[in-house]
């Protein structure tokens, strides 16, 4: 091993970089790069899943071939893309928001990586197996995805895929944790740390929590697929529901709060204001956490076998923070002078469609609507407007605000409107239908459907497609300007946190000059208007 | 240094904590309110940890950071074959496990090399 010192200022690059760099810079565009490789992977899964769906009867691919696919893609989606993606952003700049030279525990940063990429492969070899790839949905509900149900190699070569790619999740998780804990620079008090930097602290607590339990489930799943007799009795598969919800519901706020955080960055940016109610939203991220942690088992509302008014009235209690955290965001515009931009869009996009996601959620956390929308397209189209119309778009708000500081480049905004506009009128075709079939009664996880289905179904294939244009515009935009660059300064925008403060993109220990002041949340907007020397005056 | 960075980390432990003895009261179930008391206690181990260590005295910028570690790769590809192993056959453990400990090893020397680096750091 070479040890660095500040006297190196670049990461290493070539080959060996590639491979055993410990720059977390390094290391979370190399996560962001897998993910970016699985979200291909998973999204022509989609496309064949819509396909397939364009018509009644089955056209492309047989039940069997329609679960594995269905399967695939959302392990893929959740487990190979969201999560990591969601970290690498923590990854890359958590330790630049608090002043931090280095991320903490810089090796494992680069084991979570590995550890994605074996678990990736190892889930994907599914695929040239005799049975097929893993094909009980990415929940493997236990006695679906027992030897006697789902025989064959896939299954298992699945299971350890998830095993890998949650302990790649944990790992990073920690990374984060360790940084926000102890890495701070001076003055860099936990009540001065950016909104996404919470965010990111809580998407960490959230994933150590719950990780252990996914590990523990997967761990008996394969005991059980090998030797029997750990589900195989009465009340089992319900304990492995709890197992795997105790995680699977929590991992839904870790690919929600780093775009809650990265959309609060961009919007206090674009408006050219501090971020409006700074406390009362690091104090509802500290309850949402809470809560979410504490309401798995509404995905089990129809098992008969939960306590059901508990789970449904803390479900019911996430309105509480949820609310605070959109007035915040909303009270962050209000009165500002707003930028309209294409990080900015996609942000106001976000808020709005995760909207949608949440209001939809309302109905699925209320037992007697829950009952009569269960395991139907309603909760396929509530799911995905968290996940795609909300996260996604989150991540593309994040992803066009820091591309400047990342590249050193800028992204054209011709083509990131185009983008955003065949995005945003893509998922809302696609997913909206989903509500109205899944109340009429079309069921999930269905290659064939009742005709009267057809015309909702049409709808939403056609916006998947929209969808993947929009993808394509996103490819293109990245290498026109990777290939046609347009230089960046370091802080195009007008940043209000320190990743701004220095060059683009930044050297291997991040700031090669002192640090501004910090003197609050927003410590170069502090800066630039002034108030840094008032709150010293004042201080003083 | 200070405890006080473990203050989120305690108050997440004690909300969760609250709602884990609200569903021990309302539940006739076991491994629900189990879960929550355990990650309730793993938090606070985590934050008990993060108080007694505090945060770093020094400015991070004078650490000496590790540039590449080839002994964290092998740890990885160790036990990626331990586990694919545990489908495949005792002999890709047995791979995997040797992997994995000349990737300890590895671990063992590197923190070494970085402790001897932040000595020089230290003496400038």
């Amino acid at each position: 091993m070479s040890t660095a010192t500040t006297t190196l200022p670049r990461a290493r690059g070539g080959v060996l970089g590639l491979i055993a760099s410990t720059d977390h810079k390094s290391v979370a565009i190399r996560i962001f790069l897998t993910g970016f490789f699985f979200f291909v992977a998973g999204g022509i899964l989609a496309l064949l899943i819509r396909t397939e769906l364009y018509s009644p009867g089955q056209q492309l691919v047989n039940q069997d071939h329609y679960n594995e696919i269905f399967s695939m893609h959302g392990s893929t989606m959740i487990y190979l893309f969201v999560v990591p993606i969601s970290l690498a952003l923590g990854v890359y700049f958590v330790p630049l928001q608090v002043g931090a030279a280095e991320i903490a525990l810089p090796r494992l940063a680069l084991l979570g990586w590995w550890l994605l990429i074996g678990g990736g492969v190892t889930m994907w070899l599914g695929w040239f197996t005799q049975n097929g790839p893993g094909d009980a949905g990415w929940t493997a509900y236990d006695p679906l995805s027992d030897a006697t149900n789902t025989p064959g190699d896939g299954m298992y070569l699945w299971i350890i895929g998830v095993m890998l790619a949650a302990t790649s999740a944990a790992l990073l998780s920690a990374c984060i944790l360790g940084t926000v804990m102890r890495r701070r620079a001076p003055g860099m008090t936990l009540l001065r740390m950016p909104v996404f930097t919470w965010s990111m602290l809580m998407t960490s607590i959230l994933m150590i929590v719950a990780a252990p339990a996914l590990l523990v489930a997967m761990g008996l799943l394969f005991w059980e697929r090998v030797y029997g007799g750990v589900f195989d009795t009465s009340g089992g598969p319900i304990q492995y529901q709890n197992l795997f919800w105790f995680f699977g519901h929590p991992v839904v706020y870790v690919m929600f709060f780093p775009f809650v955080g990265a959309v609060g960055e961009v919007i206090a940016v674009f408006s050219r204001k501090r971020f409006f109610g700074y406390r009362a939203h690091v104090a509802a991220l500290l309850l949402f956490t809470a809560l979410s942690t504490s309401v798995w088992a509404h995905h089990m509302f129809a098992t008969g076998q939960i306590t059901v008014k508990y789970f449904s009235l803390m479900s019911t209690a996430l309105i509480i923070p949820a609310g605070i955290e959109y007035l915040d965001l909303v009270g962050t515009m209000w009165g500002g002078r707003i930028r309209v931009g294409v990080p900015m869009a996609f942000a106001v996009g976000f808020i709005l469609q995760f909207l949608i996601g949440g209001l939809s959620g309302i109905f699925t956390g209320s037992p007697p609507l829950d009952y009569h929308v269960t395991d139907s397209y309603f909760i396929v189209g509530h799911f995905h407007y968290t996940l795609f119309a909300g996260s996604l778009f989150g991540f593309f708000a994040a992803f066009y605000y820091w591309w400047p500081k990342v590249t050193g480049t800028f992204l054209r905004t011709g083509i990131g409107w185009i983008h955003f506009v065949l995005l945003f009128v893509g998922a809302n075709v696609t997913f909206f239908p989903m509500f109205f079939l899944g109340y009429d009664g079309m069921p999930r996880r269905v290659a064939d459907y009742d005709p009267q289905f057809t015309d909702l179904n049409r709808v939403s294939t056609i916006g998947a497609f929209i969808i993947a244009l929009g993808i394509l515009a996103w490819l293109v935009n990245i290498v026109v300007s990777l290939v046609k660059r347009e230089p960046a300064p370091d802080d195009p925008w007008g940043g209000h946190t320190l990743e701004w403060a220095t060059s683009s993109p930044p050297p291997r220990h991040n700031f090669d000059k002192p640090l501004p002041p910090i003197r609050s949340y927003a410590p170069l907007f502090d800066a630039r208007s002034g108030q840094t020397a008032k709150i010293e005056k004042a201080e003083a | 240094m200070t405890p006080i960075s473990a203050v989120p980390l305690a108050c997440y432990a004690v909300l969760i904590g609250i709602t884990s003895v609200v569903l021990w009261v309302w539940t006739p179930y076991t491994l629900p309110p189990a879960l929550l008391s355990g990650g309730a206690l793993l938090m606070l181990v985590i934050a008990a940890i993060v108080a007694l260590r505090g945060r770093t005295a020094k400015p991070s910028v004078d650490r000496a950071v590790p540039d590449l570690s080839f002994a964290t790769v092998g740890v990885a590809l160790g036990i990626i074959n331990i586990l694919v192993g545990l489908y495949l056959g005792l002999y890709l453990i047995l791979i995997g496990a040797g992997i994995l400990a000349f990737g300890l090893g590895g671990w063992i020397r590197e923190a070494r090399a970085q402790r001897r680096a932040r000595e020089i750091v230290d003496a400038r």
